[in-house]
């Protein structure tokens, strides 16, 4: 029984983090077919640069929100510099973008360690109750408010998400430049802003992801590398592009995580192994991830 | 003036000339068409007025409209000028539905234009085309050809277009389906909205329009008043080698 | 079929200054490596440097030809270097062999797991390899702890029986010198293999898929088995370097398997150059001696993510060909045709052709469509047609915008399964091939869009066009053994001839992308014919042409056909299928419509309604 609280705290915990920036690289890729290989250093920039602010005597409520702006700046500092410059290209043949994003997440990472300085770091969780409740514990595992708060934020955006592109102008803007990028610019949509604006928000979600998961995962450099190839595997593992697919495979994995974990002490270190695994299964069972559209011959 | 004046255009793709030395112009008002056979150089000629772009494709010469030089200019400008394309191929939103498809066509105007007045409009498109208003709520990906142009038609009226430019409409329709679509176009004709028509299918297209130019190997070979163009002998040469 | 009938037509054309200056880069390299190594008062750090320099330039040579020449991203090539470390300098000692078998006992390793990684995941396009490869790297982490007694834990293993370097030629028993010596060496003979094997049919094929995948499918490369051969050739190189390296450090430690490092190899190579010889050496010389300068290494040195992600940046955003493309652009503008005598290569070439087919073909259709069906989903693209092409003629088939034409022609050349009916070619059933299978019995065909691969010569373009007739396999190559040889000079004279066919005499060195538009459509052609098809397909071959240009097309068309080939013409151009066309058929909404001379299709009103439309509207 404990074994199976112990199993569910951190699947959903990890799972629904997972989940958002999954939801990350989805929306990067909808806009403009690029997998941005820097959305793991978002997690690394988000968690320190909160840290910093909290250093610097920010409270912890005002510090939130100003990482996960910087994020959004970072996010649109990397379509700058990554993205724009390559100009018209076929992101299905050509590989640069992989390589300029990929510089772009080094770029990062090092500044932040110029900066803020290289070593794990801890924030403090988010709130030490929720409606007055503290924690309790559940056949011997504790289950404290900030194990919920991380769930419930990470649903509260999901659902806001889905407003926003359903409702809005500006969502289905950007749904109609993922859908056909020539048509919506006859619309009169700027497909380029639209790019960027999927960076920003994709920027935002990793820092928040990583303010939310710090109490239980830390703040440290290895998060970026290892958390990054996890969400986009979840991404993949869901389908690209596929929003309930993102969802599920970050759930996936964060219950894969939990299960390693709870069956030896050292079971996180086998997490990228099993991890691989899966990922090449998918790849070559189901390249279009579990519920991603199978991809239709066209004429 | 003209509302659209295309001047000298010239259009490559890398190496490749596909438009040759082009001019034509489009008064208010007008149902103009060009006609040719493919591969003549029609659809690029619209792409190249609108900015609507391929990789690899050069354009120069001039194309001015309500008064601003359009070549260079990206595609979501020309179309917030008010000059709207209905592309080959429809190209709707496949997984938006058919509500939110129209209302994406009004998006270039945006703030200017209140929400009560968005919903008169799209009330006024389901009345053109009432199938539209039974699937409002279904992907355009499932409509069929069909409906796929009208929903196409129906998303650039939502625009309030000053031009409306359309290519091939009857591409890919059953026969039926293409004397229908002919009828929309006389519709909006005779309701005043001006007309840029690309066709293959000439002697349709030649009945709807005031004025014609004839492509062939992406130059004019004919222009002048739509029924003369009917018989002449330049054109069928153009379409059948003869 | 026609066999590989390679005729000799004419003696290859030597430029003694040319070859020779093609060797002086590689005598710098070797003057500057033996400067080097006797520099007055050379210390060891100095030659610490230098060997860290000859093996990334040699990793660098092997990562090239996965990323520059077959345009595959890996960024997980460092976990072949540390593999190669634990295999060559700890694993084959341990197992009794001596240290010196280590290197080749590296390259097989290597070369086995690159291999294995392609097998598993090549079907993959862009950036889902490049994830694999990354997700790859990240395993070893995982692997050192699951495996601590064999990979020694973080911190590695060291290397207990070392190679004794210091007993080597020149070394004078100093064992840096003799590392440098063997990391020079190594250099050197990775150097001769990329420069054998993007020479020939390999490197070729290699940068036809770089270029455009399809149409290295079209012309026979199987475009799989390259790849993964491009994979485990440049794994077994890196894994030779990690031997290198682990002698360097008497160590081998997990930590330089990094996805970090990996992408370091790729950095270096997109500075000097992808796809050449010179940059990958040029590039890994120049940031290593750069990092080897003192002021760097104290202020820089643990910023290296910064350095090279900026590098990364910069040199991929601002200057995608890297300094070896910028160079090579400078001497393509200074370059001048050569004048030749055309008529006579003309004349040749054409009788080399015919020699090809023998005219009396008899009466077996050269291609025969039985009721070919095509859907894609609910549309019905190709509605039961069915098609005669009579041998040695050339066939017309026309019709509106999306009546099937294109889909038509895919089905026959295998790029797409039909959804039923058969195709018999030359009255055999070409069943459900893929288009390289199909370009072995005899179909070859362009493109509407030009599928040229345009970074790579004339000559090259053509010459992947023979893939299929040129025996010679990958080792050969690589090793350039006389047969091999003897192929490729075969190749390179039909080659010539083909190009003097299609009227591109002496624009073999030119680049493909570089020639005007119509002269790219002729090369097409050229290319298409290099693999001795019996039936050749032309998509819209007059499209975007001058009206002059249409005349030498209609020239090129007669003359092919006087060689005995039966050609199938998609074409828009009417006048040019009336002028050339033995028969005509026409599809409109994917069903044949008609069928005759061009006079008679001309006057055909199913044919005027489809086109003009109808009065009855």
């Amino acid at each position: 029984m404990s074994d199976f609280v112990q199993i569910v705290v951190y699947g959903m915990t990890v799972g629904s983090v997972l989940a958002l920036v999954a939801l990350g690289y989805n929306l990067v890729f909808a806009t403009s077919r690029v997998v941005n290989f820097a959305q793991g250093s978002m997690l690394v920039v988000g968690g320190f640069v909160a840290f910093a602010f909290i250093r610097a005597g920010v409270p912890l409520w005002g510090a939130l929100p100003l990482a996960t702006l910087v994020g959004a700046g970072v996010g649109v500092a990397v379509d700058m510099a990554a993205i724009r410059p390559l100009r018209d290209f076929d992101p299905g043949t050509s590989v640069g973008w992989i390589l300029t994003t990929f510089s772009a997440s080094l770029v990062c990472l090092d500044v932040v360690k110029l900066t803020i300085g290289a070593e794990p770091r801890t924030i403090p969780a988010l709130a030490e109750s929720v409606f007055g409740w503290r924690g309790s514990t559940i056949a011997g595992i504790p289950v404290v408010p900030a194990d919920v708060l991380i769930v419930l934020s990470a649903l509260v955006l999901m659902v806001v998400g889905e407003y926003v592109q359903r409702h809005t102008m500006a969502g289905r803007a950007l749904r109609a430049v993922s859908q056909d990028r020539a048509a919506a610019s006859l619309m009169g949509i700027n497909p380029r802003q639209m790019v960027m604006a999927s960076f920003a928000i994709a920027g935002a979600l990793g820092a928040l992801g990583a303010v939310l998961l710090a109490p239980r995962l830390f703040v440290k450099f290895d998060n970026g590398l290892l958390l990054g190839i996890q969400a986009f595997v979840a991404a993949v593992i869901g389908g690209l592009g596929s929003t309930r697919g993102a969802v599920l495979g970050g759930f996936v994995l964060g219950f894969v995580g939990g299960i390693l974990r709870v069956m030896s002490s050292a079971g996180g270190q086998y997490e990228p192994l099993v991890i691989f695994v899966v990922f090449l299964l998918v790849l070559v069972v189901r390249p279009t991830g579990l519920l991603g559209a199978p991809v239709v011959e066209k004429a | 003036m003209s509302l659209l004046e295309v001047s000298g255009l010239e259009v490559r793709y890398g190496a490749a000339d596909a438009v040759r030395g082009l001019s034509l112009h489009v008064d208010e008002g007008e149902v103009v068409t060009i006609i040719g056979s493919n591969g003549a150089g029609k659809t690029t000629t619209l792409r190249a007025v609108t900015s609507m772009l391929l990789p690899n494709m050069h354009v120069g010469g001039s194309v001015r409209f309500d008064g601003h030089e359009l070549v260079g200019m990206s595609a979501h400008r020309v179309a917030r000028l008010g000059l709207i394309h209905v592309p080959e191929g429809r190209h709707v939103f496949p997984s938006a539905t058919v509500e939110e498809n129209l209302l994406l066509g009004a998006y270039r105007l945006k703030r200017r234009q209140s929400a009560d007045a968005r919903a008169a409009a799209v009330a006024r498109v389901y009345e053109q085309f009432p199938v539209l208003h039974e699937r409002s709520g279904q992907f355009a990906g499932f409509l069929s050809g069909g409906e796929q142009q009208q929903l196409a038609i129906g998303r650039a009226l939502m625009a309030e277009p000053k031009l409306l430019v359309m290519d091939e409409p009857s591409l890919g329709l059953a026969p039926r389906l293409v004397a229908e679509m002919f009828a929309t176009i006389q519709r909006l004709a005779e309701a005043g909205t001006t007309i840029l028509l690309v066709e293959q299918m000439a002697r349709q297209a030649l009945r709807v329009a005031d004025r014609a130019y004839a492509l062939s190997s992406g130059r004019l070979v004919r222009e002048g008043v739509a029924g003369e163009l009917m018989d002449d002998k330049e054109v069928k040469k153009a379409y059948l080698g003869a | 079929m026609a066999t590989a009938h390679l005729p000799v037509v004419k003696v290859p054309r030597f430029h003694a200054p040319a070859a020779v200056t093609r060797f002086v880069p590689l005598f710098a390299l070797l003057a500057f490596l033996v400067w080097f190594a006797n520099v007055p008062g050379a210390q060891r750090s100095w030659l610490d440097i230098g060997v860290e320099a000859t093996y990334l330039a040699a990793i660098a040579l092997g990562v090239n030809l996965l990323t520059g020449y077959t345009g595959l991203l890996s960024l997980g090539h460092a976990g072949f270097f540390v593999a190669g470390g634990y295999a060559g300098a700890v694993w084959a000692p341990q197992w009794g062999l001596s240290p010196w078998f280590g290197l080749p006992v590296a390259f097989v390793f290597g070369a086995a797991m690159g291999g294995l990684l392609a097998l598993l995941c090549c079907h993959l396009r862009g950036f889902y390899l490049t994830v694999v490869t990354l997700a790859f790297g990240s395993l070893l982490p995982a692997l050192v702890v699951v495996l601590k007694t064999v990979l020694g834990g973080p911190t590695g293993r060291t290397v207990d029986h070392p190679l004794d370097v210091g007993a080597l030629p020149f070394a004078h028993g100093d064992s840096y010198r003799g590392l440098f010596i063997l990391s020079s060496v190594l250099l050197f003979l990775t150097l001769g293999l990329c420069w054998n094997l993007v020479r020939s049919k390999w490197g070729r094929a290699s940068m036809a898929i770089r270029e455009s995948e399809l149409a290295a499918e079209a012309s026979g490369v199987g475009t799989y088995m390259q790849k993964v051969s491009a994979f485990a050739i440049s794994a077994g190189i890196v894994a030779v370097a990690g031997v290198v390296a682990a002698e360097r450090f008497l160590l081998v430690s997990p930590g330089a398997g990094s996805q970090e490092q990996s992408f370091r190899y790729v950095v270096v190579i997109a500075l000097g150059g992808l796809g050449t010889l010179a940059g990958p050496v040029l590039g890994a010389f120049s940031i290593t001696f750069g990092f080897g300068i003192s002021w760097v290494q104290t202020h820089l040195v643990n910023q290296q993510g910064l350095v090279f992600g900026l590098l990364g940046l910069i040199g991929v955003g601002l200057a995608p060909e890297g300094t070896m493309g910028n160079i090579r652009k400078l001497r393509e503008r200074r370059a001048q045709p050569p004048v030749i005598d055309e008529a006579e290569a003309l004349a040749s070439s054409i009788a080399a052709q015919s020699a090809l087919r023998t005219m009396d073909t008899g009466d077996t259709p050269a291609l025969e469509l039985m009721s070919l069906t095509k859907r894609f989903g609910g549309l019905v693209a190709l509605d039961n047609v069915d098609m005669v092409v009579a041998p040695g003629s050339v066939h017309g088939l026309i019709g509106p915008n999306g009546s099937g034409k294109t889909t038509l022609l895919n089905l026959v050349s295998g790029a797409a399964p039909a959804s039923g009916g058969r195709v018999l070619i030359g009255g055999r059933d070409g069943g459900q091939a893929s288009a390289h299978r199909r370009a072995a019995s005899g179909i070859a065909r362009t493109f509407q869009n030009l599928h040229l691969w345009k970074r790579m010569t004339v000559r090259d373009n053509v010459l992947v066009g023979c893939h299929r007739s040129l025996r010679s396999n990958m080792f050969q190559s690589a090793l350039g053994t006389p047969a091999a040889h003897r192929n490729e000079q075969a190749a390179r004279a039909k080659a010539e001839s083909l190009l003097d066919l299609v009227g591109l005499h002496g624009r073999g060195d030119q680049l493909a992308g570089s020639l005007p538009f119509a002269e790219q459509r002729r090369l097409e052609i050229a290319r298409a014919l290099a693999s001795d098809p019996d039936l050749l397909l032309l998509d819209e071959p007059a499209a975007g042409l001058h009206p002059h240009d249409l005349q030498e097309l209609l020239a090129l068309i007669k003359r092919l056909k006087l060689t005995g080939l039966t050609i199938l013409i998609v074409e828009h151009h009417m006048e040019l299928l009336m002028k050339v066309c033995d028969r005509v058929s026409v599809l409109d909404f994917g069903q044949k419509i008609a069928e005759g001379t061009p006079r008679s299709i001309q006057r055909n009103k199913a044919v005027i309604a489809a086109y003009l439309g109808t009065d009855a509207a």
